[in-house]
């Protein structure tokens, strides 16, 4: 059970409960005491979330939850737009959802990001390996995961300035602003190239979803380019798609005997037929 | 299995059309007849988690999705809603049908840009919901101003802005350094003068990114065998190769 989580905030009406859940009945259990709680100070733990069979059917909802469906519930009472979570970007089946859920149940600690940060501290100096720290601390390596890249922000010189117009002039999501950082970020690996980050976050923020997801993906393939130039792969990363086809003896023997009496090439005449076959039936 | 307030035909005809992605049935219904039934069943009391159970989902889902659908698409486009799975699909281009899943996006754009999205889709043959969901966002950013530009925009991205597109995978910082760090705008010029030399057909635009290029071509169609075209796309990288 070593899969790779992401903290991100995600939009509350994107979830779905239930599927992955162990303790549907006692859900609604404290609601009150729980808003109250995370009115005052905030949300202290992320909640997990998956993708499932459910999700995958559905373009209402991205993520189904994995733990913390109580604290979906009063997020949505409190009409919040975004929730703190642990992402993990799988389709999960019923079991593994669950066991997850319970594994979280067992070691869920109230601990908040800087808590954890302090925790796992000097073994993060020491051996820089996230699964280390977990293992010595006992915290979820997603926990362990989430208070580092929080820190991260800070810790990246340049970092807070382009995480905040990412998220605050540009109102992306902090998931966008994590990998505009991973984007922008230095060979010296300890700060970002400011000027770059801001004009990416100011790109993405004029784009839909599939299109701001194509320019962070060529930025994330040639990190030493610029923004325009992550812009122009973005637009041309069309497909062009190779199809194979399987014939018999007798009909490829047609098929390049049709393509001499035109002179012309076996694959032309096949593209031919179909393009205007696909115009004909008013399809193109 | 009872349900108060439907007949055993409509139950029947409810577990035909919801949830058969599985069960190998193809849809009879359309949508909105379902959703009369839904509404119907909830009515009479049955809570949609009761319904769920008997019509064996494991999700209220697909109930939330048809009463969204029909409480916020205009009326015009009810019945043009048909099933991803229904049998009704074959003539979407003819009766200009529209999928759930492009009916959702559909139903959350402004009501009175709904119908003038819903032509730009079917005369344009775009059946993707994604496609919708990318006009319903962009439409959003631009606060719902110059929607042309944005149907021009997504016309040009799946290729349907009738020119002729050649383009292909490349490495240009192997192929060229010099070229990799010029600007985008010095690239492109670059790139316009060496594949001019190489089609003999107009050329509208170039683009030469880091990993894709692009060439769109005047003409809807030029005629060009797969075989030349392999051989120019070659030589494409080629005189990238040697461009000093």
């Amino acid at each position: 059970m070593t899969k790779e989580f992401k903290f991100e905030n995600v939009p509350v009406d994107k979830i779905t409960t239930g599927f992955f859940q162990v303790a549907i009945k006692n859900a609604g259990a404290k609601i009150d005491e729980l808003e109250a709680g995370i009115k005052a100070q905030g949300l202290l733990q992320p909640i997990g979330v998956a993708r499932s069979k459910i999700t995958e059917d559905s373009p209402d909802f991205d993520w189904e939850v994995l733990w913390g469906q109580r604290r979906v519930a009063v997020f949505k009472r409190l009409k919040r737009k975004e929730i703190p979570a642990m992402v993990l970007d799988e389709v999960l089946t019923k079991e593994e959802g669950m066991t997850y859920a319970l594994m979280e149940n067992v070691a869920r600690r109230e601990m908040n990001r800087t808590d954890i940060f302090n925790a796992i501290k000097l073994i993060w100096v020491q051996f820089g390996d996230e699964k280390k720290c977990a293992d010595v601390t006992g915290i979820p390596l997603p926990l362990v995961k989430d208070a580092l890249k929080a820190q991260r922000i800070d810790r990246l010189k340049g970092g807070r300035e382009v995480y905040d117009h990412t998220t605050e002039t540009c109102s992306l999501p902090t998931s966008i602003a994590h990998k505009v950082l991973d984007a922008v970020m230095k060979p010296d690996n300890v700060s970002v190239d400011k000027k770059k980050g801001k004009k990416l976050a100011d790109v993405l923020a004029v784009q839909d979803v599939q299109m701001r997801n194509k320019v962070l993906k060529a930025a994330l393939n040639t990190p030493e380019g610029d923004v325009d130039g992550w812009v122009a792969d973005a637009k041309n990363m069309r497909s062009y798609i190779k199809k194979t086809i399987e014939l018999v003896d007798m009909e490829n023997e047609a098929l390049s005997e049709y393509a001499n009496s035109l002179g012309m090439e076996d694959v032309d005449v096949i593209k031919e037929l179909v393009i205007t076959k696909l115009q004909e039936d008013g399809f193109i | 299995m009872q349900i108060p307030g439907l007949t055993q035909e409509e139950i029947f005809t409810l577990s035909r059309n919801i949830g058969n992605q599985d069960k190998g049935f193809k849809a009879k219904s359309t949508p909105f007849e379902i959703n009369k039934l839904l509404k119907k069943a909830i009515d009479n009391g049955t809570t949609e988690e009761n319904l769920a159970k008997i019509l064996g989902l494991e999700a209220t889902t697909m109930f939330y999705r048809h009463s969204y659908i029909f409480d916020h698409l205009i009326s015009k486009l009810h019945k043009k809603v048909i099933y991803g799975s229904s049998e009704m699909k074959k003539d979407r281009e003819k009766e200009g049908y529209i999928t759930f899943q492009v009916a959702n996006e559909l139903s959350r754009i402004k009501e009175n840009f709904q119908l003038e999205v819903y032509e730009f889709i079917t005369k344009n043959h775009i059946h993707g919901w994604q496609d919708v969901k990318s006009i319903k966002e962009l439409l959003v950013i631009n606060d719902y101003k110059n929607s042309k530009k944005i149907y021009e925009e997504i016309l040009q991205r799946k290729g349907l802005d009738k020119h002729f597109r050649v383009g292909d995978k490349l490495d240009l910082n192997s192929l060229n350094k010099k070229l990799f760090k010029e600007s985008q705008q010095d690239r492109d010029k670059v790139f316009f003068k060496l594949v001019s030399k190489i089609f003999d057909s107009q050329i509208e635009s170039v683009s030469l990114g880091y990993r894709f290029y692009e060439i769109v071509f005047k003409e809807e169609q030029i005629k060009i065998s797969q075989k030349i075209l392999e051989e120019n796309k070659k030589r494409i990288l080629e005189e990238i190769e040697q461009y000093k």
